[in-house]
């Protein structure tokens, strides 16, 4: 009987070890799910029917830790300084008006890019990320019927928490963050 | 209450683990309880070596000696620990501040993965001599958190110690390179355990040599204690005559196999020397394990020319499996020619090879050159080296091996066994008792810093 293996990969894109990793279950005849943040780097494994691809694009900034402060520090303000300058550019009495909200709606741009950079992406990343991710595909996977899993893999240290609760899901399921179980299996 | 001198063995491959390191621990540990120790020795827990290694020889533990007191201090898994449903609760709901926590302690700590098990080896060490002391502490490494433990020990309780490398820590002795890059926390630590060491033991000319140059300051107490082979582990006058009557000539490959060893040359040697009459039909026979952990063998047995799980080739290259210590000196009987396969360069000894000799058989060197394993076969007298890597020039020599085999007499064979007798493990380690002899006598006021009353 065909085993089901869930491969959880949370990097931007996926590691050679990863790829190499879903090759080789491939190899042994298992039926492989991933899941990861975007489709970046699985389009041809999953075009070529290898793998079921299950994404969560977009959904983690909908995500209530992370959507208010992305309404507050970015969507708000940048909404708010883009329509002042139009408005302003578009009115020759307030026209240095509008010049200075489109500077000011630069300004914003570049300082949000390096808060989100250099001060909340690392405190996030380091602390509840996993979290929210894993919050995040539980949502996902709520209209996605993954059907009985044998195997859990997480790929990376991110991707942990969600195959924690995973496993919780599926009580009979190993779950580990050992690349080569199928290298140790043939 | 016992007169013996208390020594403390910090030797974290005991049985019955397999790696490659457990046969010189071993035999320390045993030389020093019978030539009158009382020994204590620390030893890696059985679920890291069972479950996290996966490789054990249960039939070494029975080896032993009875009168060593065994106790394995735990170490903190985190590191090895691949079962996401084992993982503690910070580590599964914060993995990343987990790991991050684990890094930092490290850079602070010893900067090994072993760490933990070294600082549970002081804390066990201390609450041992607290009821009896200790009068001298031997750490051997690899791993080096058996020397950082040594080092607390020193600094707290003012035992001397003696590091005994097996390995080495700073250098990568397969390149020849640094093993770590320069701002790693090895270098203050292997400066700060050496400069309080009494002595510091190194398995072959070259790597002494290496340190001696690094270290300037310690280079007066770095000696050379040599491995050997231990006859307690190798009776090869009991093992079986081999079985009788023409046969193809029996080439073997005894030990562990790696991915650091010249296998394509090996095979493709092999292939080269069959084509000769004289060794038509020869047999190469792989004995060991396939790598040290479970998930090494697939690649390796790829290298051999045996794909697909297949135990034979038709090159004549079989792989035999693994051999527990009772089926060893059978092995070596049924050889003709002992195939001598190693990596690395001139800072490599190994350890099979003084075994090898044991044997009294021609050996085949498959090695670079230079390599430090040659200081000691260079004067067996049925030693067979094309000094090169080159696949015919190593077939020419198993040819000559083969030969050599065939028409091998007792005389030679006594000549080579006697040869190998200096290499037997009990005189190699004589020195290093009577200096430990010396350490524990030596009155508590010379130990509070390096312990050395010379």
């Amino acid at each position: 009987m065909t085993r089901h293996t869930v491969l959880l990969s949370f990097a931007a894109t996926p590691r050679p070890p990863v790829l190499r990793a879903v090759h080789r279950l491939r190899e042994i005849g298992d039926r492989v799910t991933v899941l990861a943040l975007t489709g970046a780097g699985w389009e041809e494994l999953a075009a070529a029917s290898e793998i079921a691809l299950i994404t969560a694009d977009g959904a983690e900034l909908r995500h209530p830790a992370r959507a208010p402060i992305e309404l507050v520090l970015r969507r708000a303000p940048r909404a708010f300084l883009r329509r002042a300058s139009g408005i302003g550019l578009r009115h020759p009495a307030i026209r240095p008006v509008g010049r200075v909200a489109g500077r000011l709606a630069d300004l914003h741009g570049r300082l949000y890019g390096a808060y989100n950079r250099r001060i909340f992406m690392p405190v996030y990343g380091l602390t509840v990320r996993s979290t929210v991710l894993a919050t995040t595909f539980e949502r996902v996977l709520r209209e996605v019927s993954l059907g009985p899993v044998d195997r859990i893999i997480a790929a990376d240290t991110l991707a942990v928490t969600c195959a924690w609760r995973l496993a919780a899901r599926h009580p009979t399921a190993s779950a580990t963050t050992d690349l080569t179980v199928a290298d140790q299996e043939q | 209450m016992s007169s013996s001198p208390r020594v403390l063995y910090l030797g974290f491959f005991l049985p019955p683990s397999r790696a490659s390191g457990v046969f010189r621990t071993r035999a320390t540990a045993n030389h020093l309880a019978r030539a009158g120790f009382d020994v204590t020795a620390f030893g890696a827990p059985l679920r890291f070596l069972r479950d996290v290694v996966g490789s054990v020889d249960e039939s070494m533990v029975d080896t032993v000696d009875s009168r060593i007191t065994l106790i394995r201090p735990e170490l903190n898994y985190f590191p090895w620990e691949k079962d996401i449903r084992q993982f503690g609760l910070l580590r599964r709901n914060s993995p990343v501040l987990a790991l991050r926590a684990h890094r930092w302690k490290l850079r602070r700590g010893f900067p090994e993965a072993y760490a933990s098990w070294g600082w549970q080896c002081v804390r066990t060490a201390i609450r041992l001599h607290r009821k009896r002391p200790f009068d001298v502490v031997l750490a051997t490494g690899n791993p080096f958190s058996a020397f950082g433990a040594a080092w607390a020990i020193n600094l707290l309780l003012g035992v001397p110690y003696v590091l005994d490398y097996r390995d080495s820590w700073t250098l990568n002795q397969f390149t020849d390179e640094p093993a770590h890059p320069a701002d790693h926390g090895s270098w203050r630590w292997e400066r700060r355990v050496l400069s309080r060491a009494s002595m510091i033991i190194h398995v072959n000319e070259a790597l002494r040599a290496w340190h001696a140059e690094r270290y300037p300051a310690d280079a007066d107490r770095m000696v050379v204690v040599a491995n050997g082979w231990d006859p307690d582990l190798l009776d090869l006058d009991a093992a079986p005559p081999p079985a009788s009557g023409a046969r193809p000539p029996q080439f073997t490959f005894l030990g562990t196999v790696t991915h650091v060893q010249p296998l394509e040359e090996l095979v493709a040697a092999f292939r080269a020397a069959r084509a000769h009459p004289d060794l038509a039909g020869a047999q190469l026979s792989i004995y060991g394990h396939l790598g040290f952990y479970r998930h090494t063998a697939d690649p390796l047995r790829r290298r051999l020319g045996l794909p697909d799980g297949a135990d034979e080739s038709a090159d004549g290259v079989r792989y035999r499996g693994a051999v527990d210590k009772s089926g060893v000196a059978a092995v070596y009987a049924e050889a003709d020619v002992l195939v001598f396969c190693t990596g690395g360069a001139r800072y490599i000894t190994s350890g099979k090879v003084f075994e090898y000799m044991a044997a009294g058989k021609p050996i085949v060197s498959v090695h670079g050159p230079g390599i430090a394993a040659q200081e000691v076969l260079r004067g067996y007298p049925l030693w067979f080296t094309a000094e090169s890597l080159d696949p015919d020039a190593i077939a020419a020599t198993m040819v000559a091996a083969g030969r050599a085999a065939a028409e091998l007499t007792e005389s030679q064979r006594a000549a080579a066994r006697r040869w190998a007798d200096r290499y037997r493990r009990e005189v190699l380690l004589a020195p290093l008792a009577d200096r430990l002899r010396e350490l524990a006598a030596a009155p508590r006021r010379w130990r509070r810093r390096r312990g050395s009353p010379s």
